[in-house]
């Protein structure tokens, strides 16, 4: 029940949306969706918490008739990306303004995007996973193209190629395993991951779901589309690629590539996208050091971010693993709140580019503490959001291989240099022209902050609201 | 009891909430005796802590809630309180205070006092969280947020780009520490399945001494240790640190905060002393940093430098002490430096007040009769550092000589060296502030006023302090009982008997020695200086080696040179060859290899008919020559 209002809700609202009859109740009728969607499913954790069986099914058998079966679950890990999905999308949708042009359609294709998301967190047949992996990349293609600037167009053209090349890829390899499963063949994860697969077929396995969740992640060397996308793109939408979408690459090596090759992960081979994954953890931070522009300078911090996210995932260890999840999350509520902040920025001084910009602390103390909190948050300080996940992950990562964990460590430095680099040239100093007129947070914008203050606090200080769901389930 | 080291932290956080969140509405004369009661507060409470283990009570626990708890991983929120966080308490909290209520006068015309009291208290709830906790990770919460209070604090005036320099160096300098301590904790966890500081006591206990396991656990705590307390390689933040307001120099930058380092090797002393190589180098670190910073102190020029390189000399001699695994000695000497380096920042702020902000001492002289309470007291601070008895500074810094010179005489002499240092940077530094003839800045100046009451009473108590607080750890030669070192005895006996003992047997002679010898120097350094820089001379114009010296031996243009350009030009070449040339060209190049290729193979397409068949025929002859072939 609470997956089919999750999936039918924004699906109809977003239809709605679509015949623009709403007009300027648009943004307040997505909003009121998006909450009643926060509410539904924290109900269903709810629920969750208290079941017997800690999973959610529904599984609508249409076999008979259209010779399809939906079967949509949500355990533990799914129950996390839904409500980060859930948490994200209000606060992503307060946070806009009106447009020139089309706005009712904007927030369709937000609601839209919404539904394939959690489509994609909840979907426990292959082919359906599929289905709505492909779905989510047309609402926020559309988005980056008519609402965005600059080239948009062009940078979201090769947006769609370069993702649409991974998930091809993806495809085959699902379409291949199918055939492995015993008969009668069938698209079910259960059946799925209960197949061996010999050493021999998991390598290509392995290499194409990697493709295609190396580029959706993205890990490096496949993240050139990234920092121009999130450029061209309106801050809303760099938002869901940033905070959500983003996620379901990482969210598919824990579904697919851990159960599937296992013996890839274990093998000596896997020290090669180890190095290559490390190297971008790096490579990022490094760019981020001297990054001119405050949404590109976003775009590579985050490449390194999840760059140690994916390093915990693939460590195999629980505590890896575990911090990964964490992580997954308070990644996603950090960026969208430095989003937020970059959006208070360039709405009132119309640029982003950090050299420009100064003193904004002087005029805007507010704005300069929440900035500052989300800006720690975003560097792992204890008692924020991401520490105990960075901990973890480090743990975990240091029982797989030592030099990684120690190259990957260095993030902490150098996380710390491109973050204060960039917030002592915005924030401090004197005052440059286009600050002048910079005002305050107001009592709404501080409003729109708020549940990524608490949520930033709530899980650093209390990380086992995420670690006792997990109890059961890895 | 229980309910006590909790309401430790809670005092200073609801100060700093409040603070924070009305800092607007909260007027500045209210919101430093708002800040200030929360430290009185809990001096209190960490009075009663102190004499309630004193008197009989071992320690106390207490734990608040599950931290992170899952599988088999359990590292609760708790914290605990033996005799060396009592003794932690009561100088975090009784300085604190000191210079809490100091601020109150020093901070009375700047518009950002609000501010500035809600960071204080935001420092000391994580100061508190340090000592306070049971295990590692919660120690590191609190490692990790005085550093955010002291980078909050250093650029507090952040107007002007320097002290936001100074104050992003100490915050970066610091996480290369935090670093070294991550690593510790990760290895300590991987063998040990805890991080319950107590427990890894005693299980460490049963390893074998010298064991590479606590070799590597042991140097990553250590790297942490140098970027909190200062120590080479990662010393170079600390004298910036100076930018910050002086209060926060005192507080932060002298008494409490650096000491950190000094705190996490004591409460680990199991661990160390299991490894002997890390105390050696701890031994050599702690050496060269002392006479390193010594030396640099002696060519400076501005006051609060002068103090802040003296103050990671002062730690340098704390470790040289760690490194003799004497960590009852090193915790004296953070006991008493508290006091006498507290006082003596104090009074420089007091002087730089008085010449409204100025700070360089060659614009000083002549000021001991124009603020004599001042004067009076800045000599207090500068007899009681310079180990003159009957003064603080004397008693402790004898019971580190002691180990020293039993050590090995090299030793002995290096440690005496390094308190000589101490004698002649800080006598230069006197003789030239309040006695050399005034300079023409001085002259000029016709403002230069006494403090109020508000900053020379809490100097005052300073002052008695660093006179008296020696008293409670006399000599062996003089006293049968040492009341510092038997109240801290419980706390190292797993680690003192892990020593193959040294420090039981002491002959009179050397005692006696150790002594003398220093004094007589110490005399004779003191009229040399006065000699020197009581005069007319202007001060130093250096050459040669002295010009190294004034210049801190380059050591900042050194990391510029190796560090921090090859990094910025790694960034730029990153982003603008390899991401933008290589990588996007790349991606870019399929791309426009596929429309390239489709460009030529549209022309294919004619629409002629006759042209299809001929390939078609073509075509079908290949495939038939292929298949005889094959």
């Amino acid at each position: 029940m609470i997956i089919a209002l999750l999936i039918l809700l924004p699906l109809i609202a977003s239809i709605l949306l679509f015949t623009e009859k709403l007009g300027k109740h648009s943004k307040n009728f997505a909003l009121a969706v998006g909450v009643i969607m926060l509410g539904i499913s924290l109900a269903g954790g709810y629920a969750f918490t208290f079941a017997a069986q800690k999973i959610l099914v529904i599984d609508l058998d249409l076999m008979k008739y259209l010779d399809l079966n939906i079967a949509m679950k949500i355990d533990a890990l799914s129950l996390i990306m839904v409500v980060l999905t859930t948490f994200l999308v209000p606060i992503i949708i307060a946070s806009s303004e009106k447009w020139e042009k089309r706005t009712p359609s904007f927030y369709a294709f937000i609601m839209l995007m919404e539904m394939a998301l959690i489509g994609v967190f909840t979907a426990s047949d292959v082919i359906l996973f599929y289905i709505f992996w492909e779905l989510a990349l047309i609402p926020i293609f559309f988005i980056t193209a008519f609402w965005g600037s600059g080239d948009a167009k062009k940078i979201s053209i090769k947006f769609l190629i370069y993702t649409v090349v991974g998930s091809f890829a993806m495809l085959v390899a699902m379409l291949y395993v199918y055939t492995l499963t015993p008969d009668p063949h069938s698209f079910d994860f259960e059946t799925f991951l209960s197949l061996n697969l010999p050493y021999t077929v998991q390598v290509p396995v392995f290499l194409a779901f990697f493709l295609a969740f190396a580029i959706k992640i993205p890990l490096f060397p496949f993240h050139s589309w990234q920092a121009e996308t999130y450029n061209a793109s309106p801050v809303q939408g760099s938002m869901l690629l940033a905070g959500v979408m983003l996620k379901m690459g990482l969210y598919g090596i824990i579904r697919f590539i851990l159960p599937l090759c296992p013996l890839v992960i274990i093998s000596d081979w896997s020290i090669i996208y180890l190095s290559l994954i490390t190297f971008g953890v790096i490579y990022g931070a490094v760019i981020a050091i001297n990054q001119p522009q405050l949404k590109k300078l976003i775009a590579f911090a985050s490449l390194s971010h999840v760059g140690i996210i994916a390093l915990g995932i693939f460590s195999d260890t629980a505590y890896g693993l575990h911090g990964s999840i964490i992580q997954l999350f308070s990644h996603g509520v950090n960026v969208v709140g430095f989003f937020l902040c970059y959006n208070i920025i360039k709405k009132r001084t119309k640029t982003d580019v950090i050299a420009d910009l100064g003193g904004i602390a002087s005029v805007a103390p507010r704005f300069a503490t929440v900035f500052l909190i989300i800006l720690l948050a975003n560097i792992s300080m204890p008692l924020t959001n991401s520490f105990v996940g960075e901990f973890l992950i480090l743990l975990g990562v240091f029982q797989m291989n030592v030099t990684i964990a120690i190259i990957a460590s260095l993030t902490i430095i150098l996380g710390a240099v491109y973050m204060l680099k960039m917030y002592q040239q915005i924030m401090y100093g004197p005052k440059t022209e286009c600050v002048n007129e910079f005002s305050d947070l107001s009592a709404k914008e501080l409003l729109l902050f708020m549940p990524i203050l608490v949520m930033i606090f709530l899980i650093g200080i209390y990380p086992s609201v995420i670690l006792h769901l997990l109890d059961q389930v890895i | 009891m229980q309910i006590l080291p909790l309401l430790l932290l809670v005092l200073p956080l609801i100060g700093f909430l409040l603070l924070g969140t009305y800092q607007m509405s909260i007027p500045k004369s209210l919101a430093g005796v708002l800040a200030s009661l929360t430290v009185f507060g809990n001096l209190i409470i960490s009075a009663i802590l102190f004499f309630a283990l004193a008197s009989g009570t071992s320690i106390i626990k207490v734990e608040i809630f599950d931290w992170i708890r899952f599988a088999e991983m359990s590292i609760p929120c708790e914290l605990v309180v033996d005799r060396l966080t009592a003794l932690m308490l009561l100088i975090i909290n009784g300085v604190g205070l000191l210079i809490h209520i100091y601020s109150i006068g020093y901070m009375k015309t700047d518009k950002g006092a609000t501010r500035f009291f809600a960071y204080l208290n935001l420092f000391v709830f994580f100061m508190h969280i340090l000592v306070l906790s049971a295990n590692y990770l919660m120690l590191f919460i609190g490692w990790e947020g005085v550093g955010l209070s002291s980078y909050l604090l250093i650029g507090f005036w952040y107007g002007n780009h320097a002290n936001n320099d100074a104050a992003k160096k100490a915050f970066i300098i610091n996480r290369i520490g935090d670093l070294g301590l991550i690593m510790a904790m990760i290895l300590l966890y991987t063998h040990f399945q805890t991080l319950n500081i107590s427990e890894i006591a005693s299980k460490a206990s049963m390893l074998e001494s010298g064991n590479p396991l606590v070799l590597a656990i042991t140097i990553c705590l250590f790297i942490g240790a140098t970027g909190k307390s200062a120590q080479l390689p990662l010393f170079t933040w600390l004298p910036d640190a100076m930018a910050g307001p002086t209060p926060v120099s005192a507080l932060i930058h002298a008494a409490t905060m650096v000491t950190a380092g000094i705190y996490l090797i004591a409460r680990s002393s199991v661990l160390f002393v299991l490894s002997p190589i890390t105390l050696n180098i701890i031994l050599i670190v702690g050496t060269t940093t002392a006479i390193l910073a010594g030396l640099i102190a002696i060519f400076q020029t501005d006051i609060k430098k002068i103090l802040a390189y003296s103050t990671v000399s002062q730690l340098g001699f704390m470790f040289m002490a760690v490194g003799m695994s004497a960590f009852d000695g090193a915790m004296f000497h953070l006991f008493t430096h508290a006091f006498f380096k507290a006082l003596l920042f104090l009074a420089a702020g007091s002087v730089i007040h008085a010449l409204s902000d100025e700070q360089d001492i060659r614009n000083m002289g002549g000021l001991k009769s124009k603020i004599p309470v001042t004067f009076a007291l800045f000599v207090i601070g500068t007899i009681a550092i310079s180990g003159i008895p009957p003064f603080a500074g004397f008693f402790s810094k004898e019971l580190i000589l002691g180990a020293a010179f039993h050590h090995s005489l090299t030793m002995g002499l290096l440690a005496t060296g390094v308190s000589l240092l101490t004698t002649l940077y800080m006598f230069r530094l006197l003789f030239v502030v309040f006695f050399k003839p005034a300079s023409v800045a001085v002259q000029a100046n016709h403002h230069i006023h006494e403090s109020p009451a508000s900053m020379t009473i809490p100097m005052s108590v300073l002052a008695i302090l660093s006179v008296i607080a020696g008293f409670i750890n006399i000599p062996t030669l003089f006293s049968e009982t040492q009341l510092f070192q038997d109240y801290l005895q419980p706390v190292f006996t797993q680690s003192s008997q892990l020593t193959e003992h040294h420090l039981l047997v002491k002959n009179a002679t050397e005692e006696w020695l150790v002594l003398i010898l220093p004094l007589v120097i110490i005399f004779g350094l003191v009229l040399l200086s006065y000699r020197r820089f009581v005069n007319e001379k202007p001060l130093n114009t250096n050459t040669g080696v002295f010009k190294i010296m004034a210049d801190k031996f380059y050591i900042d243009e050194l990391y510029d040179l190796l560090i921090v350009r090859p990094i910025s030009f790694v960034s730029t070449f990153f982003r603008e060859v390899v991401d933008q040339k290589i990588i996007n060209e790349f991606i870019n190049g399929i791309g426009n290899t596929t429309l390239v290729v489709s460009k030529y193979l549209r022309l294919i397409q004619t629409g002629n008919a006759g042209f299809y068949l001929l390939i078609m025929v073509f075509s079908i002859i290949a495939l038939l020559f292929f298949n005889i072939i094959l």
